[in-house]
């Protein structure tokens, strides 16, 4: 549930237990400190942003897997730039293929980035870099 | 055509008309051709027939003279006069007819003065002649003015040329007659041996003036067999006698005011008097008349139906293969799309638990590093490196899959910076091995996939160096030249070299030549490289000596 403990908050919409340890672990690795929400299936991810209160701290960063459960990523993705208060938090879509056609759909509704999502875990971790470096570009120093 | 003069004259009617002549005029008159035959002659003197035409010395004379005087006819002269070697005067005048000379006619055997006695006594005396009688025939010789002759034989020479210009005239109709004679029977064989009924008919129109019926006038056999009345039972027949058919009773109708006014008809329709197809060509020869060609079309109209028909059959057959081949493309997009999600989820599941394997291995390898023993940490590494392997194998084979399915794409690409993006791709290990890596490029752009040409200069630099990099110098090569037809770009190593009997193995999917622990591969690698090149029409080939090196050729079109 959205609170207070969310500022600054990372989402993570991830269906694969192992993606989530891993990611989860890697961030640790780097230790990135945000707190993560992790949202198991498209319909869940869908249900919290709808009950994200009006004038409750935004996530930096959405991380959004594109094959989900019940909503697919680029469902969450048309829900979050549809959304007035979402719109603007940066999307970043998780992919094993940059070839995928996903990919290009999800560019066309205006996501900011991709990341492949890598089999070797040191890559992972480099991925968890990228996020920061992300995070930290988009939000200016001082907010948290 | 050269006129002989016997055959356009009547030679007898000259005879007559020469003797009464002679009797009117006491001229001796001769009619001779041009080859000096006498046709007709008439009053000829004494002293000619009987003394200087007898002995062989005096009718020498006579033939001089007449050669002489044949002559002069012969140089053009219209009235010639000539005194015989025997001492008469003979005249020659040529008969003219249509312009032409046809031959001579001669009088003479007279004299224009008194006959000097003395020469002829002398005469008489030389060829040994009876004195008296050759002097009583000499009396008998007429003494004539030139005037008078000139005149006489003029119209003598006239009354001839009529007499030969009616013969001429008559010679001309009888030929023209014969002329008239075979081509008439040339026709009537025509008519009679043609494919084509012919008749000839005679338009009946009632007290309008309106046609309504016709009668048949003349027909040929192959009219006779189309509609299989005889001749006789046509001819003078009315044609509403013989024939019910609707069609044809109505076409008179409809085409015999145009045959009055001199129109011709044609058309084309099926009789079912006569039980075929006709073909109808009709005209009017002469008012009130017209001439019908008829001709049986029906193989022609039978073979047009099947022709249609065929046609008919093709086109539908046409549609029916249409139809299947958009049904079939359906199924093919269907398996396509089938072949797509199944391929995304190869990529996506497949790759899932991979990273788990790899993910925990590599955390078992870095946190709990201090508890493992020597030979668990290379368990582990094994695993880990597995799990890798694992994963540019399913990569590879998404690309290959990739390459059947996904369109191509023909733009300008800059190669230069393709092949530097390759390159750089390679750049620890080209820096660690030292690896001299030598770019000849002609030009900078080139028109092809950039997809497809992507994969493979990918996998052959990643080949040149996965067998070059533990040589002494490595080194690699890449080249572009071209030919009319094609870009050529050539990828060359100094690597350990292909075994050439394997040459044509070497581009077979999951293939390999070496062992892993040697060199690692999945033999997708090459592969995937002649499929690109087919994708774009072009080829890959290579030359390599065993422990020298290797160049690829790839082959790509203009």
């Amino acid at each position: 549930m959205p609170d207070d403990n969310n500022v600054n908050s990372i989402i993570l919409i991830e269906d694969n237990p192992v993606d989530v340890d891993l990611t989860l672990r890697a961030f640790k690795m780097r230790n990135l400190s945000n707190p993560i929400i992790v949202l198991r299936d498209g319909e869940e991810a869908i249900r919290w942003m709808e009950k994200l209160k009006d004038g409750a701290p935004l996530p930096v960063v959405i991380l959004l897997d594109l094959k989900l459960p019940k909503y697919s990523g680029l469902e969450v993705l048309k829900y979050i730039k549809s959304s007035e208060t979402l719109n603007g938090v940066p999307v970043v879509v998780l992919t094993t293929s940059s070839e995928d056609d996903d990919v290009k759909q999800a560019y066309k509704l205006g996501v900011n980035s991709y990341v492949l999502k890598p089999v070797d875990f040191e890559k992972f971790i480099d991925v968890a870099v990228q996020i920061e470096l992300y995070w930290s570009v988009l939000n200016k120093p001082g907010i948290r | 055509m050269q006129y002989d003069l016997k055959k356009i004259i009547d030679v007898e009617k000259v005879e007559k008309l020469l003797e009464t002549y002679t009797k009117a005029t006491g001229l001796v008159s001769a009619l001779l051709d041009l080859e000096g035959n006498i046709l007709s002659k008439s009053g000829w003197q004494s002293i000619c027939v009987n003394f200087h035409r007898i002995n062989s010395d005096t009718a020498k004379n006579c033939k001089i003279s007449d050669t002489l005087l044949a002559n002069q006819i012969r140089e053009g002269g219209e009235y010639n006069v000539y005194k015989c070697l025997n001492g008469l005067i003979d005249v020659a005048v040529p008969i003219l007819v249509d312009g032409q000379h046809v031959g001579n006619l001669f009088t003479g055997q007279f004299f224009f003065e008194s006959p000097d006695i003395t020469f002829f006594n002398k005469q008489s005396k030389k060829y040994g002649f009876n004195e008296e009688s050759y002097l009583n025939a000499l009396s008998k010789v007429p003494v004539l003015s030139e005037e008078d002759v000139k005149i006489k034989l003029e119209f003598l020479s006239e009354m001839t040329i009529v007499i030969a210009e009616l013969g001429l005239s008559k010679l001309h109709e009888e030929e023209t007659k014969k002329q008239l004679q075979v081509s008439e029977e040339k026709y009537r064989k025509l008519f009679e041996n043609i494919n084509e009924g012919f008749a000839l008919c005679e338009i009946i129109t009632n007290e309008k003036g309106r046609a309504y019926d016709y009668r048949y006038l003349e027909v040929n056999l192959a009219f006779e067999m189309i509609t299989g009345f005889k001749a006789s039972e046509l001819i003078n027949r009315k044609y509403t006698d013989l024939f019910f058919g609707k069609e044809q009773s109505e076409w008179m109708m409809k085409f015999g005011e145009s045959l009055l006014i001199g129109k011709d008809v044609s058309f084309e329709e099926y009789s079912s008097d006569l039980n075929c197809w006709i073909q109808v060509n009709a005209f009017s020869p002469k008012k009130g008349q017209f001439a019908v060609t008829l001709q049986d079309i029906t193989d022609r109209k039978e073979a047009e139906k099947k022709l249609e028909e065929s046609e008919k059959k093709i086109k539908q057959l046409n549609i029916d293969l249409e139809a299947r081949i958009k049904e079939r493309t359906k199924q093919l997009e269907d398996l396509n799309n089938e072949l797509k999600s199944f391929t995304y989820s190869v990529s996506h599941d497949l790759k899932a638990p991979l990273r788990g394997i790899n993910g925990y291995g590599k955390l078992l390898q870095t946190v709990y590093s201090s508890s493992l023993n020597e030979e668990a940490q290379i368990f582990i590494k094994n695993i880990c490196q597995g799990a890798e392997q694992m994963n540019e194998l399913i990569d590879d084979l998404l690309n290959y899959s990739r390459l059947e399915r996904i369109p191509i794409n023909i733009s300008h690409i800059n190669i230069v910076e393709l092949i530097n993006n390759e390159i750089s791709l390679y750049k620890d290990v080209i820096a660690n091995k030292k690896i001299i890596v030598e770019i000849n490029v002609l030009k900078s752009y080139i028109n092809t996939d950039a997809h497809s040409l992507t994969i493979a200069i990918r996998n052959l630099i990643g080949n040149a160096i996965k067998f070059t990099k533990d040589r002494s110098n490595p080194m690699i090569r890449i080249e572009l030249n071209e030919n009319e037809m094609s870009d050529i770009l050539s990828i060359k190593d100094n690597g350990i070299g292909i075994d050439m009997k394997f040459k044509n193995k070497i581009f077979e999917i999951f293939q390999r030549l070496h062992r892993a622990e040697d060199y690692e591969g999945n033999g997708v690698g090459l592969a995937l490289v002649k499929k690109a090149m087919q994708r774009i029409g072009g080829e890959v080939t290579f030359k390599s000596v065993l422990g020298e090196g290797t160049t690829f050729y790839m082959k790509i079109p203009k």
